[in-house]
């Protein structure tokens, strides 16, 4: 052994050096069992950012004005920047919000730049915004994430201790989350906007001569918040304060005014003063009914959730320490329940895939080679979780699915070459170091193959970008990684541990946990029955292809989703008021429908946010809706999953009953990238008016689609507005303009700030307003009273209705664009369990027959089907050079285009057997299965490449002799048997055990794939090839030489 | 297959038990991928089920009634600025703001040592004017005697009784300039001219007045009115002598139409009503006063919960109504109506429009249907309480 040493390859090495082969093993386990310590730990993959929000305020803008003047211009401007993909607009009334998607290929290594390009464009474009237009916000941190701590801030004593004061302590507490390690942001949601308010007595005002807005002045002239200058003397600087500054309720309502008499009064004769909020207020939180601030916390993806989350919950306890009896923070909802549910599951997954491929291996090779090839496991999950870190991975649920297919594929190398060195051990002129030698050099080449064109198979997913890129790429970073492990380990480790530790001289009576379970009867009827199918290609061939085929048709009976929903024991509920409606009407309908839910069995919390989006806890659930009285969005907890989805069918119903004024969407969850809605139609036009028609139109068709509930529109016309009809003669006798006038009604109704009282580090603005008792009634506006420099003594002020009529007329909602161009987007929601791109289906049909749209308006079909049709578009974007790649590969191979021809062929009717299995389970076609598709064809084709290889290796087989081919394909029947069942069975524990919908499909067309692709490798290759031989033999020996080299 | 007889056994069992595994692995993989999709499968799409609608019954009117809310300030009937016609040095103040008085109460003096003075002056001056009439008297009579005794010439009798005359004059003369000062000195003292309360003092004692500053606001506190500036098409509601309601501060009082003013104000665009209270209340001039007018709308229409109307275009609103067909209640049809509100209390509206008498509309929940869409109703059992 020695003396020949330098003969030998290097990968002999492992076999020659046992400290070598030892410290190698040591190496590659270390090295993954510290990524298992340090990887962060997530529950789903991080989506990248892509998505921004820019929203900008015009107080008393209507939708109309607020799209010309605000959102046409930051438009114009941000379309200019290429890497944006489109830009979304609403605009409604007071409000401008656009929504920024970025081009696929940004990801979070460039987004930040974008964004600050995104931020100059908006600040120039800001400049030219009229008067009375707040600062754009930019806000870029709403991407496709959870958050992972959710508390719920509520007063102890809650009659007695008022919102603001919640708010404050929430605020406190978001402040000390701020300050635990790992944290990337905290927001608040439910909180009042505090503020001191003069409520001023309009009788009592009428009676002085003042104006509200001169109320204002004088308050915000009485605030000296401002440097007063310094003191130069010789020896130091002194400087200047003015004591006297607004600082409380007490100080405001002391504050003189004079009014045109020359006559001091107190700012509290004539108002009250009180701290409060802003009212009506933005969004309200709710949990089981009580009112609470939310305080949501997410964590950045370098740390591991359990370990952040256990750092916060300290924070949290520390502060519910110290304000005991004041306020309580409890925990709403924390990521880390569920990513440890979901890791612990699939890694129990893992462990008993794992387990059913070494019982597979342990029945086909024996127990010593069934450990050999069982190391093979860990070591590459130990090479492709290390190698994670390499491509900013984390260990989520995506990257443990992808090791849990991978089990089955990566195990095959190991097996391949364990066989391979046991039979050449048995050849008594072999060394072992000779054995190992001769069978890597032997299989290197078939193995790189097979494992390049699996490889080659995942590569689509792994180079898809966008959203779906990011959410189910990280499967194929798992298989790719755990692949090339396997190949290195394979060839490596595995095989110098076989060649050094399997039996050399195997006895043909040992029993069969130590050579593998023999079964010389079976293979001796599969012998003579593979020789008669080759003897009649004809019937076989045809019968395969059919077979094969008729999983394509078959399939497309399947019910069609884009992905399946997420099985989760949350779901989420949206809930629309008319309209128009106050967010306290809103607030009432959410407290009812939140205590009939809470009735229901299993329910364990619902929360609600009232006005907006609720925080998120599902990355799926993107909070798209801000400022929005007439919306409210529940999260609903129940115990079980299986109650979840019980409760999403019932309550549909029942709610939608029960609540007849009210429109309610019970929504489970989705999974894959964020969609708006399932079914959604786009209504592209130039006229509000006529979009808000066709908009109608195409709800009236989607009520008449099967399994669609509820639909909405984002262009209506249905928000009331009071018109006030004043005649600018009749103003201009009082003296004023129609500008004073719109500005009186504004102080009189909204109010006015001035100044701001500063308490510790909080600054509260003063609101001067007139008191509820004059502003909360519709019956009121027409009296409210005008006043104006021209009115005397005796009369000091004019009714509203005076000089105008006032007038209830129905206007624009909200005003959405897309790309600078007006569009409707009529939203439809489903029934749970209907398939969306099947609905959505039929929805075109019937709107293709039904509606005939004008000259100027198209119509587009977004939501499910049309993100699946994106998603495989990406898909295909680089199918075409892996599909040559793979090709080349097999051409080298092989060295002939046939035999690549037979493989393509192979691939082709592989995945009508995995649509077929598809069917068989019944469970619904989608993306998921098209992706395991991907997979399936690399996988399948492997047994039929150990079969073409070792045909064409041999000479009489080449001949197209039919004892030959058998000879050759029995011998592979080993190989490709036991890869066919240890990737059947590592998929068995997803297939039998996970809950839910999400993996299922995708294992089940690998596992069916694989487990029927038997009939491929073991019938119908051989088949096929050895017609192709015959006939090329047949056709003499001097065209042999030619087609074999074609 | 064809081959020698003894093995042909030997395969034939061979055969099954391949056709049995085979026949096992495949029932197998399929029973596995079977097992994987039961009971996840998507459940088979149900018919579209109609929306749930609470229905009520349209009820046609020939009219309503529309509150009219007018607001006006309390102000005294009699509210006068009292002060001296005479100038001079202000020597005291009896009353102070807020003082009651009553008519004829004096309320301020003015210093009158000067006028004590004159008339002193004057009196002495009296004095010597009767002495110089009495002399008068006296050398007329004398003169007299002596001309009727021929001692004197006529023409020295009529020169004493001129000078007699003259004299007279000059003692009444002086008399009417005393009566003067004593005028003077009335005009000195500031008194109510009519009951009520002092609602503002403009000077202080040792001011120099001159006539035509006040020193004092008295104003009548039992006879307040409001004055209430009405929209001049509302006028025609208000009647003399009228009883209203009229709501001050929170509190209702009754009131009567004192008169309408004859007058437009060309500023406000509206006309001067005036009202008294009946009783008399406590109740200060400046406090805001609000009388509620119903004022008669002779429309056709009918009243809708404003929670019926919809997404409407050009100012005119929708509602759904059902249309009726009792074969099939659970799959109605609704079409949108196009009606126009004439008034609305933010609660109900009152619309006029293509509704007609007894037809069914949609109460609620507008915002989730569409035109043309199928619904099941259920009648509204009675008035629920507004949500609140």
């Amino acid at each position: 052994m020695r003396a020949s040493e330098h003969n030998y390859p290097w990968y002999t090495a492992f076999f020659r050096h046992g400290h070598l082969l030892a410290l190698s093993i040591i190496i590659v386990l270390v090295a993954g069992l510290s990524a298992l310590g340090t990887l962060p730990r997530l529950e789903d993959p991080r989506i990248d950012t892509r998505n921004a929000l820019v929203i900008t305020a015009y107080p008393g803008a209507s939708a109309q004005r607020v799209e010309a003047l605000v959102s046409d211009v930051l438009e114009d401007r941000l379309r200019e920047i290429y890497e944006i993909k489109e830009i979304r607009s609403t605009s409604r009334a007071g409000i401008s919000m656009l929504s920024i998607e970025m081009q696929d290929w940004v990801d979070n290594s460039n987004n930040e730049q974008l964004f600050s390009e995104i931020r100059d464009t908006i600040g120039a474009a800001a400049n030219s915004f009229p008067d009375g237009v707040a600062a754009p916000v930019f806000d870029e941190k709403r991407g496709a994430t959870a958050f992972t701590l959710l508390l719920g801030v509520k007063p102890v004593v809650s009659e007695n201790t008022s919102l603001s004061m919640t708010g404050r302590l929430a605020t406190e507490l978001a402040d000390r989350l701020r300050n635990v390690a790992g944290t990337e942001l905290v927001r608040l949601y439910g909180e009042p906007d505090e503020e001191i308010i003069v409520a001023v007595s309009p009788t009592r005002l009428a009676a002085t001569g003042l104006s509200l807005s001169e109320v204002s002045r004088q308050i915000r002239a009485a605030d000296p918040k401002l440097p007063a200058g310094s003191l130069h003397t010789d020896a130091s600087t002194l400087r200047f304060t003015l004591n006297d500054t607004l600082d409380g309720v007490a100080m405001l309502s002391a504050i003189p005014l004079r009014n045109a008499d020359g006559r001091y009064l107190r700012v509290d004769d004539i108002a009250d003063v009180y701290r409060g909020w802003q009212q009506p207020v933005a969004d309200i939180g709710l949990v089981d009914g009580e009112q609470v601030v939310f305080v949501a916390a997410r964590m950045q993806t370098t740390v591991r959730a359990d370990r952040w989350t256990a750092a916060a919950i300290k924070a949290v306890e520390a502060f519910n320490d110290e304000f005991d009896g004041s306020v309580s923070a409890d925990v709403v909802f924390q990521q880390n329940d569920y990513t440890e549910a979901r890791l612990s599951e699939l890694s129990g997954n893992l462990l008993l895939g794992s387990t059913v491929v070494m019982l597979v291996i342990l029945l086909f090779m024996g127990l010593r080679a069934a450990w050999i090839v069982g190391l093979a496991l860990p070591l590459c999950a130990a090479f492709a979780l290390f190698s994670l870190s390499f491509f900013g991975e984390q260990i989520h649920q995506m990257s443990i699915f992808g090791m849990i297919i991978a089990i089955g594929l990566l195990i095959d190398n190991a097996i391949v070459i364990t066989d391979e060195i046991r039979i050449n051990l048995q050849n008594s002129s072999l060394t072992r170091v000779g054995a190992m030698s001769k069978s890597v050099s032997h299989l290197f080449v078939p193995l790189l193959s097979s494992t390049l064109t699996t490889i080659l198979g995942f590569m689509p997913i792994f180079l898809l970008n966008g959203n779906i890129g990011d959410f189910i790429g990280p499967i194929a970073i798992s298989v790719v990684m755990a692949l090339i492990g396997s190949l290195f380990i394979s060839l490596t480790i595995i095989a110098a541990l076989a060649a050094r530790f399997l039996p050399r001289h195997g006895e043909t009576q040992a029993r069969w946990w130590r050579q593998g379970l023999q079964t010389p009867n079976l293979s001796q009827a599969f012998r003579r029955q593979l020789g008669g199918w080759i003897k009649r290609p004809l019937l076989v061939l045809p019968l395969v292809f059919i077979f094969c085929s008729s999983g394509f048709m078959l399939s497309g009976q399947l019910p069609n989703v884009f992905f399946p929903s997420a099985d989760r024991n949350q779901f989420e509920l949206y809930l629309w008021t008319k309209e128009g409606s106050n967010i306290s009407q809103t607030q009432n309908y959410a407290r009812q429908v939140g205590t009939v839910i809470r009735e229901q069995p299993g329910v364990a919390q619902v929360s609600w946010l009232v006005g907006g989006s609720a925080p998120s806890v599902y990355y799926n659930q993107v909070m798209l809706r801000d400022n929005a009285p007439n919306f409210a969005n529940a999260v609903i907890t129940t115990e079980t999953v299986k109650q979840a989805s019980d409760l999403i069918d019932d309550l549909q119903q029942t709610l939608s009953q029960q609540f007849p004024d009210t429109q309610i969407i019970v929504r489970a969850f989705g999974q894959g990238p964020p969609i708006a809605a399932p079914v959604e139609v786009e209504i592209i036009g130039p006229d509000l008016a006529t979009l808000n028609q066709l908009g109608q139109q195409v709800r009236q068709v989607m009520s008449t689609v099967p399994g669609i509930s509820q639909s909405t529109a984002s262009i209506t016309m249905g928000e009331p507005e009071l018109s006030v009809n004043a005649d600018s003669d009749t103003v201009s006798y009082l003296g004023l303009t129609l500008s004073d006038l719109a500005n009186q009604l504004q102080v009189n109704f909204s109010g006015m700030l001035g100044g701001s009282v500063l308490e510790s580090t909080e600054e509260i603005p003063v609101r001067v307003r007139f008191g509820d008792e004059a502003r909360g009634d519709l019956g009121q506006v027409g009296s409210a009273p005008l006043t104006s420099p021209a009115l005397n003594q005796q009369t000091p002020w004019v009714a509203l209705n005076a000089v105008s009529d006032i007038a209830l007329v129905p206007s624009i909602s909200g005003i959405t664009r897309l790309s600078g161009e007006r569009l409707n987007r009529v939203q439809a929601f489903l029934y749970p369990g209907v398939p969306a791109v099947d609905a959505s289906n039929l929805l075109r049909e019937k709107l293709a027959a039904e509606l005939s749209l004008p000259d100027g308006y198209r119509l587009h079909l977004a939501g499910d089907a049309d993100e699946q049709q994106q998603a495989l578009g990406q898909l295909a974007t680089y199918a075409p050079v892996l599909l040559v790649l793979m090709i080349t590969t097999l051409i080298l191979t092989f060295l002939s285009l046939r035999m690549a021809a037979v493989i393509i062929l192979v691939a082709g009717l592989s995945v009508g057997l995995g649509m077929f299995s598809l069917w068989i389970s019944g469970l619904p076609l989608g993306f998921n299965p098209l992706l395991g598709s991907a997979g399936l064809i690399g996988v399948a084709i492997n047994g039929s490449i150990v079969v073409i290889a070792a045909i064409c290796a041999n000479p009489d087989a080449r001949k197209g002799d039919t004892r030959s081919i058998v000879q050759e394909t029995m011998g592979c029947s080993r190989h490709i048997l036991s890869t066919t069942f240890t990737t059947v069975g590592g998929l068995i524990p997803l297939l039998l055990f996970s809950e839910g919908t999400f993996w299922p499909p995708l294992a089940v067309v690998l596992a069916g794939g694989v487990g029927f692709s038997v009939i491929l490798s073991l019938v119908f290759t051989p088949t096929l090839v050895a017609l192709f031989m015959r006939r090329a033999h047949a056709a003499g020996t001097d065209d042999e030489r030619r087609t074999a080299l074609n | 297959m064809s081959s020698m007889n003894p093995l042909q056994t030997s395969r034939e069992s061979g055969r099954h038990s391949l056709l049995v595994a085979l026949g096992l692995f495949f029932l197998l993989l399929v029973v596995l991928l079977w097992s994987a999709g039961n009971g996840q499968a998507q459940s088979a799409v149900a018919d579209a089920i109609p929306e749930t609608v609470v229905t009520d019954v349209v009820h046609i009117q020939s009219g309503f009634e529309v509150p009219v809310r007018l607001h006006g300030l309390v102000e005294s009937a009699q509210s006068t600025d009292v002060g001296f016609d005479v100038g001079g040095i202000l020597s005291s103040l009896t009353v102070d703001e807020g003082d009651s008085v009553t008519r004829g109460q004096v309320l301020a003096r003015l210093n009158t040592d000067r006028l004590q003075a004159q008339t002193q002056e004057l009196n002495a001056a009296l004095a010597r004017a009767e002495a110089n009439a009495e002399l008068a008297r006296i050398s007329k009579d004398r003169v007299d005697e002596l001309a009727d005794r021929k001692l004197e010439s006529g023409q020295r009798r009529d020169e004493v009784r001129a000078q007699l005359d003259a004299a007279n004059a000059q003692v009444r003369e002086i008399q009417a300039a005393i009566a003067r000062v004593a005028v003077e000195t009335d005009k000195s003292v500031l008194t109510a001219p009519f009951s009520g309360t002092i609602a503002r003092r403009y000077v202080d004692e040792g001011a120099t007045m001159t006539p035509p500053a006040a020193v004092f606001r008295v104003t009548n506190n039992q006879q307040l009115q409001v004055r209430f500036a009405v929209p001049a098409d509302d006028i025609a509601y208000f009647d003399e002598d009228q009883r209203l309601e009229v709501q001050v501060g929170g509190r209702a009082y009754t009131g009567r139409v004192l008169r309408k003013l004859p007058l437009r104000s060309t500023q406000t665009r509206t006309v001067d009503l005036l009202v008294t209270f009946v009783s008399s209340p406590a109740l200060f001039p400046g406090d805001m006063a609000t009388i509620t007018v119903t004022r008669d709308r002779p429309e056709q229409g009918a009243w809708l919960p404003v929670s019926a109307l919809s997404n409407g275009l050009r100012g005119l609103w929708t509602v759904f109504v059902v249309n009726d067909d009792p074969a099939n209640a659970q799959k109605a049809k609704i079409s949108a109506r196009s009606v126009e509100i004439l008034y609305t209390d933010g609660q109900r509206a009152f619309v006029r429009g293509a509704l007609q008498d007894n037809e069914q509309y949609v109460t609620g929940g507008t915002h989730k249907l569409s035109p043309g869409q199928l619904v099941s109703t259920t009648q509204r059992e009675s008035q629920p309480e507004a949500l609140q």
